[in-house]
């Protein structure tokens, strides 16, 4: 038994323990009837083989090797998806009402990997989840990239959450808290433009109020040249930025310009707009769009094709527990349904997923090498009739569907 | 005139009384326009309903409705001819407020006797008509009053609207919810109980003021006849009649007596039911002309609700919502009770304490033999409604059922099966054009066709 | 100057005339019955020709490919109030006079082409009057594309403040107050607006060592304003703001002032002569009368008190307010300056060349002149009259609405 596995199988909750297969199999052969390496390429009656937690080779036409256990599955093996933007099993957790910086908050320390939501997640194919803030706070802590079971964190400083959403400013105290005189940007969350939770806004009396404010406690903060943000500067803490309205966006792509800043805008809903991306494009920032609602504007959902096409890294922001995990894949279908191509699709929700979050080297795709977290789905999975079957977390069975019915 | 001297008639008789032939309501035909081309549709497969598909099909079009499907249907010189790989009829939401002012939709102060087609606005939101046509949904079922027990009766309307809205079928059910969160509070379990009890109350009452309509109609009838016997009575003794009260007049003179006159005392005439605009409405859902919708999730609920109405039995009662259904699929099979649901991913943040939604009921109650619609949960987001059919059946639905959940069964149930919901003869012209399965969420709509007219290219 | 401008322009004009007919989309030569100038006396017949974004050419001739009424320049809106609220401005501290609304601007919102679309072409956008010194202002255009970049005639333009109820409406008294809460606190009332007016400017000359850098970056800009180099833009409705607001001038000696939003200034003309302080008039309401929004109170401005401040050779320039309300554009306010009075010339300049050398913009636009930036409003008749509307607007050259009936 390799030493990587004994530590693996160690810090396993009880639970989840029940689901891994014993340690000697450490080998596992699967032969799918489609595979999708995650490039664009999918091999029919492909061969993927798994050892000790990473992918030791995918091959089409191959036969097995009769001596080690080989399961045979009539679908489709695609990588596991990455959700951005999520606060699984930290609920509530992640922002803080009393200040606006929370520079040396790390959402690793709210990793509850025996949370339900991760059940949740690995039910709709999720192998990987970014826990990060939402945009209420002006800098919002650390992020961190982590598995969906086996508590094992795949990136624990995966990007310095950041907002320029109205969402982090302070409030008035007065009876003008109704009257915003802002500009009518399109639908995306509630008024103000910020994260959908109702309850959230006990901003009343925090410092900065304004946008103005905002950027100049920001600007103070990065040239104070202390952590985290001297690491970001120097590109080697990657940032997301928080921005919904489409001003919100230009102002967060020019920040991280002028300070060389690498990672992604998120929720921006209207990124498509052609000045926005053209604006982005300079910037050199990815874009993690959503969540999206079901009363999305036809321009937001046509914002992910726009995006790809100008060659922007695009992904999807989760938020769960207030979303479904099963809406990653009906924001793929609502993108489908506005002409987006499948590829620039399937991208969001793994490999430009993968690099936003800053592991896309060991996760995303399915290549030799990359960590073994792979699902096996019903069918295609950009199609909703199709279900995940069987989930694997670092070559290990996480979750598999209940009994079929039929 | 001596009938006139006896009588007191004074009552008027009601002129027009609802009639067995008016059930249904007036069903708008869809208005045919002259410069509407000729359309034929070709496409690989033709799915008339779900389970009876033709190969290699035509569907022919004109104003507005469908004049033929089938494999060798001559296409006429002038049409303009549109290719696919499969077309099926336009989806039908059972369970939406597309179009509607959102103040009615949420209005808690609605009355059974409401309609929704008071709530109509073409101006409302145009841009959600036209997402839910880009979606295939072509027809609705439109209700006001989420927030209410009772929510008055709702309306079957196209989702295509031009000048003026599109009504498919006024009044097309009776609609109520129990258990839901009501400004903000959600009931408490006493609350809740009340609730059902008083659904039942008001289908009791009104059935009861049909009974007495009825009755009153009958005792009027007996009345009038008696009255009318008596007349005719007196009038064929009328010599005889004049002889005897004279006769009596001279005795009473000569005793010295007060003479009385003798009258004739009719009955009492049998009183009118007062009209009640509420009762009324229910009773039309009593009567089974309407179907009554009632939204409700929990278990005891359910339980409480399907007991109490079984003694109606002319009720035809559809629970949208349904969470916690599952115990129940076959009695909901037997009764033919229709279920509405919304299989729509559901985060874990929510008024309601119910559970959080199960994608795979939908399959389950199919499974069950339950005739399951799928709808897009009331709120105007129509468009979704492919995407939640396709998860349904990702979790455990068959094809077919979710197809049919999202156009025949919606149709049939709400009595427009005759309008939308399959490609046959007659039909309003509401055609999908896809480029692969209906369901298959990857495949793009190709052409929207509504009520003739093609919408979407 | 303009007398050796014109023969100079014809001149131009009637050598460029065969490439008149030109139609580039950067090139434009535009003919009308009038061309008011701003700059001079009207030219009737007159020809403006633009390319690359400047007035090349202004003078008489015709022929153009455009042909209009009357053409005037770009209008300027000093008090446009288009910003995004109340997170156009720093709430937690009464003075934010180092912060710049330049950073909470919404340059996608539809009011920038609204006021575009109604003829005014150059704005000054300030922060939100909820503090008693927002912060700072910018001089920019209402169209191009939508960043700061493309858009911006002068940072820094004016040091944005506020006098009377509004700046003090968000607070509350301090004494039950929640104390984690910063809005219980001074001012609460019109004294403690300029309470705080006075202590910011106070402190600044007292110059002593300020350690928290926010606190030393307002002072620094107030040192400007003291200097002469920063204009003091407040706003002062009511009388007595009015006459607040021009003794914390002489007080402090501030060289530069503009009297924003001075709906009751007309009736302090001795103060205001004597003060050298320059006037933003609101637009006009029906019935004169401004309610204050924010106490039960009102003020009043009658239609001739453009011309009153006119007579009294104070500086002023009309405004219009973002156009909030119906009949209140810019180019309305004009006419109804002549309705009190005003004479067109006059009122003309006041949305013009007046409120681009108020906020010292004037090289660059505020009058039809060659080498200026080539925006332009065009008309179907005389402008400001209600009979007239813009029919056209070219902003850097660009034509952004199209007089043309085939192109609407």
């Amino acid at each position: 038994m390799t030493p990587f596995l004994t530590t693996v199988l160690a810090s396993l909750p009880v639970l989840s323990a029940a689901c891994a297969r014993p340690a000697d199999e450490n080998v596992l052969q699967i032969r799918a009837r489609e595979l999708w390496v995650g490039d664009g390429q999918r091999l029919e009656n492909a061969l993927l083989v798994v050892a000790d937690g990473r992918i030791r080779s995918v091959s089409t036409g191959r036969a097995p090797d009769v001596s080690l256990p080989l399961y045979e599955h009539d679908g489709v093996v695609t990588a596991g998806l990455i959700a951005c933007q999520s606060e699984s099993g930290a609920a509530g957790e992640l922002y803080d009402d009393t200040r606006a910086v929370l520079a040396g908050a790390h959402t690793l320390d709210v990793f509850q990997p025996e949370h339900r939501d991760f059940e949740r997640a690995r039910a709709a194919g999720i192998t990987t989840v970014v826990l990060s803030p939402g945009g209420e706070n002006l800098v919002g802590g650390i992020a961190c990239a982590v598995k969906t079971a086996g508590g094992r964190v795949l990136e624990p400083r995966s990007a310095l959450a950041l907002s320029f959403s109205g969402a982090a400013l302070g409030r008035t105290n007065s009876a003008q808290f109704f009257f915003f005189g802002a500009a009518e940007d399109e639908l995306q969350g509630p008024a103000e433009g910020g994260p959908e939770q109702p309850g959230r806004s006990a901003r009343g009396t925090r410092e900065p109020t304004s946008y103005s404010g905002a950027v100049a406690t920001l600007q103070r903060l990065f040239a104070s040249g202390a952590e985290p943000y001297a690491s970001a500067e120097r590109g080697q803490l990657p940032v997301t930025l928080d921005a919904w309205d489409r001003h919100e966006i230009v102002r967060a792509a020019l920040f991280a310009r002028e300070h060389g800043l690498r990672g992604a805008v998120r929720g921006a809903p209207l990124a498509g707009d052609p000045e926005v991306l053209s604006e982005l494009k300079k910037s050199g920032l990815g874009v993690i769009l959503g969540p999206w609602s079901a009363e999305q504007t036809r321009a937001s959902l046509e914002s992910l094709p726009r995006l790809s096409e100008a060659g922007l890294p695009v992904a999807f922001a989760l938020d769960a527990p207030a979303h479904s995990p099963e809406d990653l894949r009906l924001f793929a279908a609502r993108a489908l349904s506005v002409g987006a191509p499948r590829d620039a699709v399937w991208k969001a929700l793994t490999v430009d997923a993968a690099a936003i979050a800053g592991v896309g080297e060991r996760v995303g795709r399915l290549a030799e090498g990359m960590q073994a977290d792979f699902v096996l789905w019903s069918g295609d999975p950009l199609d909703l009739r199709s279900r995940a079957q069987k989930v694997y977390v670092d070559g290990v069975l996480a979750w598999s569907e209940p009994r079929p019915h039929r | 005139m001596l009938a006139g001297l006896f009588l007191s008639l004074s009552t008027s008789v009601p002129t027009s009384w609802p009639s067995p032939g008016d059930f249904l309501g007036p069903v708008r035909l869809p208005r045919a326009a002259d410069d509407e081309p000729l359309l034929a549709v070709r496409a690989g497969r033709v799915i008339v309903r779900p389970g009876e598909e033709i190969e290699n099909g035509v569907v022919l079009i004109e104003r507005g409705i469908v004049l033929a499907v089938g494999k060798d249907v001559p296409i006429p010189e002038g049409a303009r001819v549109l290719e696919g790989k499969v077309a099926c009829a336009g989806f039908v939401d059972a369970w939406s407020s597309l179009g509607l002012d959102p103040v009615s939709v949420y209005d808690p102060n609605v009355t059974p006797s409401s309609r929704t087609l008071d709530a109509l606005d073409p101006w409302q939101q145009p841009q959600e008509r036209v997402e839910a046509l880009r979606g295939g949904v072509t027809s609705a079922r439109v209700q006001v009053g989420r927030a209410s027990i009772f929510a008055g009766l709702g309306a079957l309307v196209y989702t295509d609207e031009r000048s003026t809205p599109a009504v498919l079928l006024e009044d097309a059910c009776l609609a109520g919810s129990i258990g839901l969160a009501r400004g903000g509070r959600v009931p408490d379990v006493f609350d809740r109980v009340a609730e059902v009890d008083r659904l039942i109350g008001a289908l009791d009452k009104a059935r009861r003021y049909r009974e007495s309509q009825v009755e009153f109609r009958d005792e009027l009838k007996t009345w009038l006849e008696g009255v009318a016997k008596k007349v005719t009575e007196l009038e064929k003794d009328f010599k005889k009649a004049k002889k005897d009260r004279e006769k009596e007049e001279k005795d009473a003179k000569d005793k010295g007596k007060e003479f009385k006159e003798k009258k004739f005392k009719e009955d009492k005439k049998p009183r009118a039911v007062r009209f009640d605009p509420d009762d009324e409405a229910i009773a039309r859902a009593v009567e089974g002309e309407v179907p009554l919708v009632v939204e409700v999730h929990r278990a005891s609920e359910i339980r409480r609700l399907l007991d109490k109405t079984e003694p109606f039995d002319r009720l035809r009662l559809v629970i949208a919502g349904a969470t916690e259904a599952r115990s129940f699929a076959e009695e909901l099979a037997e009764r033919d009770i229709a279920v509405i649901v919304w299989p729509t991913p559901m985060g874990t943040w929510r008024a309601d304490e119910y559970q959080a939604h199960d994608l795979a009921l939908a399959g389950e109650l199919a499974r069950a033999g339950v005739r399951v619609l799928i709808g897009s949960g009331g709120g105007s987001d129509a468009r979704e409604l492919r995407f939640l059919a396709a998860l349904a059946v990702g979790h455990g639905m068959d094809a077919a059922d979710a197809l049919a959940a999202i156009t025949s069964a919606p149709a049939r149930v709400f009595d427009a099966a005759q309008r939308v919901g399959t490609l046959e003869r007659g039909r309003s012209a509401d055609v999908l054009v896809f480029d692969g399965d209906p369901l298959d969420t990857g495949a793009p709509l190709r052409f929207v066709i509504a009520r003739g007219r093609l919408v979407v290219q | 100057m303009n007398a050796m401008l014109l023969p100079l322009s014809l001149g131009v004009v009637c050598v460029l005339s065969p490439w008149l007919a030109a139609q580039e989309e950067d090139d434009w030569t535009i003919s009308a019955d009038m061309v008011y100038t701003a700059a001079g006396a009207p030219i009737e017949d007159g020809v403006v020709r633009v390319q690359d974004g400047k007035i090349t050419a202004v003078g008489k001739g015709g022929g153009g490919s455009l042909e209009v009424a009357a053409i005037t320049p770009g209008l300027i809106d000093l008090g446009v109030e288009i910003d995004t609220g109340l997170y156009s401005v720093e709430q937690s501290r009464e003075s934010a006079a180092s912060l710049s609304v330049a950073d909470a601007l919404d340059l996608f919102s539809f009011q920038w082409k609204r006021e575009l679309t109604s003829g005014v072409t150059t704005v000054l956008a300030v922060p939100a009057d909820y503090d008693v010194v927002g912060g700072l202002g910018v001089v920019l255009k209402t169209g191009g594309p939508a960043t700061l970049e493309a858009r911006l005639v002068r940072a820094d333009a004016v040091l944005r403040g506020a006098l009377g109820t509004q700046p003090s409406s968000g607070n509350n008294a301090p004494r039950f107050g929640d104390p984690a809460n910063f809005y219980y606190r001074r001012p609460t009332t019109r004294m403690g607006v300029e309470w705080v007016f006075r202590k910011a400017f106070y402190d600044t000359i007292q110059g002593e060592g300020v350690t928290e850098p926010a606190i030393a970056a307002d002072h620094d800009v107030l040192r400007r304003v003291l200097a002469g180099e920063l204009t003091l833009s407040v706003a002062a409705r009511a009388t007595q703001d009015v006459r607040t607001a021009i003794y914390l001038k002489e007080e402090f000696k501030i060289p530069h002032m503009i009297i924003d939003d001075a709906v009751e200034a007309w009736r302090e003309p001795e103060l205001l002569v004597r003060s050298g302080a320059s006037v933003v008039l609101p637009p006009f309401p029906a019935d004169g009368r401004v309610d204050d929004g924010f106490v039960n109170d009102s003020y009043f401005v009658p239609l001739e008190a453009a011309r009153m401040l006119h007579d009294l050779k104070v500086t002023f320039a009309l405004s219009g307010h973002g156009s909030r309300e119906v009949g209140t554009r810019l180019s309305d306010q004009a006419g109804l300056a002549q309705r009190g009075g005003l004479a067109f010339e006059d009122a003309l300049a006041a949305v013009t060349l007046t409120p681009a050398r108020m906020v010292g913009v004037d090289q660059r636009v505020g009058s039809l002149e060659v080498g200026k930036d080539a925006d332009l409003v065009l008309w179907n008749g005389k402008p400001f009259e209600p009979t007239a509307r813009v029919v056209g607007v070219l902003l850097n050259g660009r034509l952004v609405l199209d007089p043309r009936p085939a192109s609407r």
